[in-house]
């Protein structure tokens, strides 16, 4: 039962630092994501969409409740960076690739600071990079290059085979279609869930693109899960 | 961590004109503290070395560092002359076992003459204790025999049996040769590293015959006296430029040094070389101070150049950074990357700095024997030249940590996307 739940908050309070005062801080008073349950949480920008999955991530501590990512909720910094390393594959709005690298590498970026990554993606880790690249359609001709030479929706299919490389019970998606147009999108979306899916991975997916709500199988407003500390519209920053 | 050394180094070849550059600052600052530590060792080395085993140099009252630059250098300004008496005299004390009279004034196209007598060959300690020896033919004995010091042979390509006209002074001038009276080179000396290689020994008989028929630094008009002629004459010298002294006892040394200061005929004074010569360093010393202190300021320069370069790099790496925390990069392993960067940049440098003073300090040296009859020791890494390495190293590790501290702070407070 309890690991069916892939993400469970409770009563979570955070601020930046200096924003208290200006009653800008988050609250989350519940939420929960199971297994499978593709999550479409939507809300306009600035609200702090980013920052409640930074937190989730565990890139940040909140000042008040719980934040548990299946079952674990732990307090240092090291054991929260050890925990998004080996449960979490992310995906950035843009730039998700380091210039340095090439595609291959990229994706094999996820298992260099995961032990448990590494294990689940087999003896051969190029193999399932490659398993991986081929399913998101990027041609073989591709994966030496620099990421610099890919289109922006290329880099992004790229950082979905890295968020879900190793396995990952959990994908967090900050605005992933941001920089894409709308068919774009859309492909993205597809293969995002249909891959997510194939792997056993759970998606929540942040955006303000209402359009995409359609395609998972559950959709959220940010403004309903938040209580910001003056009520309604502060909650969200500034941008 | 090996990830990070990797990752570290792949994103540092990504920004390598960069930091070509900071490598560059380091290589410079690495040159600089290196040869001037080692151009000031290996100066004083081959100073000492000269005057190895001379227990005092007597001269005509003066400034005792101009004299031992001048008598066993032949460095400087020319001191006053002692007479050959008071040198007979002293020669004789009971307390001497050796003597070596020094005259000087003459040059063989730029390298000084020295006239001297055989006990030079006896007694003159070079390096560390050793006699001079000869590469070929043997020590002069002939009013008109030279014997030449290695280099003046290899410079000027000469070998025994080489006729050879000195002129009058340290520089050539016209009408100032003494060509009416060619010597004979009939003795190449060994190398030794000290300005003895620079010189050209003729007997004291020699010096005074090219003389006879000069007066006041200039031939006497009229008056010609031949080279077989002057044999006839009586070529005992009249007075000599100094005397190195060797004891049979080095504790006699200060009483010696009375016995010369109370020598009745003329004011003499007699030098203590290893004295001197701290005299000289201390006198050098203001300058080694300000040399070594510029090379600081360099080091200085370039860790800030290092610090400033990656500070900036810094803001343009935040989305790097941004991905790294994202697949579980710590802040600690943020921190390592930065740091490693660093250290590599500060490491390169100091590599190469060491590699091109090894390749420099050989062309130095040969420049500083042409000019100055210095040689330099070829690069050896002592203690004060490893202590200054490792406080580079020290400079560029603490420098590097500060970008390193900043990024961990960044990636502390950053959230999912930066912030920018």
């Amino acid at each position: 039962m309890t690991e069916e739940v892939v993400i469970r908050i409770e009563g979570l309070r955070f601020a930046w630092p200096g924003q208290a005062q200006e009653g800008g801080a988050l609250a989350v008073p519940a939420f929960s994501l199971r297994r499978g349950e593709h999550t479409f949480l939507q809300g306009p920008s600035g609200c702090g969409k980013s920052t409640l999955l930074g937190l989730i991530a565990g890139l940040q501590q909140p000042q008040a409740g719980r934040i548990e990512v299946l079952g674990q909720a732990p307090q240092s910094m090291a054991g929260r960076d050890r925990l998004r390393a080996e449960l979490m594959g992310i995906v950035f709005q843009q730039f998700n690739l380091l210039p340095y690298l090439s595609v291959m590498d990229n994706v094999l970026l996820a298992a260099r600071f995961s032990t448990a990554r590494r294990l689940h993606a087999g003896a051969d880790l190029r193999a399932e990079a490659a398993r991986l690249l081929t399913r998101l359609s990027l041609a073989e001709s591709l994966w030496r290059k620099s990421a610099l030479h890919l289109s922006v929706g290329q880099q992004q299919r790229v950082a979905i085979a890295r968020a879900l490389f190793g396995r990952p019970p959990l994908v967090l998606a900050d605005e992933p279609t941001s920089a894409l147009d709308t068919a774009n999108a859309q492909i993205f979306v597809d293969m995002l869930l249909e891959e997510a899916d194939a792997d056993g991975a759970t998606v929540l997916m942040v955006s303000h693109a209402q359009e995409l709500a359609q395609y998972f199988r559950r959709t959220l407003d940010f403004a309903s899960l938040v209580q910001g500390e003056g009520g309604g519209e502060a909650a969200c920053r500034e941008s | 961590m090996p990830g990070i050394l990797s990752l570290a180094l792949r994103s540092a070849w990504n920004r390598r004109t960069t930091l070509a550059f900071i490598v560059a600052a380091m290589v410079l600052a690495t040159i600089l503290l290196l040869s001037v530590t080692q151009a000031r060792r290996s100066l004083h080395e081959s100073f000492s070395q000269a005057v190895n085993g001379t227990d005092l140099i007597v001269g005509a009252r003066g400034s005792n560092v101009q004299l031992l630059l001048y008598a066993v250098f032949h460095i400087g300004d020319a001191t006053q002359n002692m007479s050959w008496a008071s040198a007979q005299k002293l020669a004789r004390h009971p307390a001497v076992a050796w003597s070596i009279p020094l005259s000087l004034g003459d040059s063989h196209r730029g390298f000084p003459v020295l006239a001297t007598s055989q006990a030079y060959f006896e007694h003159l300690q070079v390096g560390h204790g050793e006699l001079l020896q000869f590469s070929q033919g043997r020590m002069f004995n002939d009013v008109y025999d030279a014997v030449i010091g290695s280099e003046v042979a290899q410079r000027l390509g000469y070998a025994v049996g080489q006729r050879i006209t000195l002129t009058h002074g340290a520089v050539a001038m016209p009408g100032a040769a003494h060509a009416d009276k060619p010597f004979r080179v009939v003795g190449v000396l060994a190398p030794t590293g000290t300005p003895v290689d620079r010189t050209v020994h003729i007997t004291l008989a020699g010096m005074e015959a090219i003389h006879l028929d000069w007066q006041a630094g200039a031939p006497l008009p009229g008056m010609h006296i031949s080279a077989e002629a002057a044999r006839r004459f009586d070529l005992t010298p009249k007075t000599i430029t100094a005397q190195l002294l060797g004891l049979k006892r080095r504790s006699d040394v200060f009483a010696m040094q009375r016995a010369v200061a109370d020598e009745a005929a003329e004011p003499l004074m007699g030098v203590l070389p290893g004295v001197t010569l701290d005299q000289l360093w201390e006198l050098a010393g203001r300058g080694e101070q300000v040399l070594m202190g510029l090379a600081w300021v360099v080091a200085v320069a370039g860790i800030a150049g290092m610090v400033a370069t990656l500070l900036a790099s810094l803001q343009a790496r935040r989305r790097e950074l941004a991905i790294l925390r994202a697949v579980g990069a710590g802040p600690w392993e943020i921190l390592a990357l930065l740091g490693l960067e660093g250290l590599g940049v500060t490491l390169a440098g100091m590599l190469l700095g060491v590699l091109l003073t090894a390749s420099l300090l050989p062309l130095m040296s040969a420049w500083l024997e042409v000019h100055y009859g210095i040689s330099l020791a070829g690069l050896s890494l002592d203690v004060t030249s490893v202590t200054m390495l490792a406080l580079l190293l020290a400079g560029g590790v603490l420098g590097s940590l500060i970008p390193g501290v900043c990024a961990w702070r960044m990636s502390l407070s950053e959230g999912l996307a930066p912030r920018v």
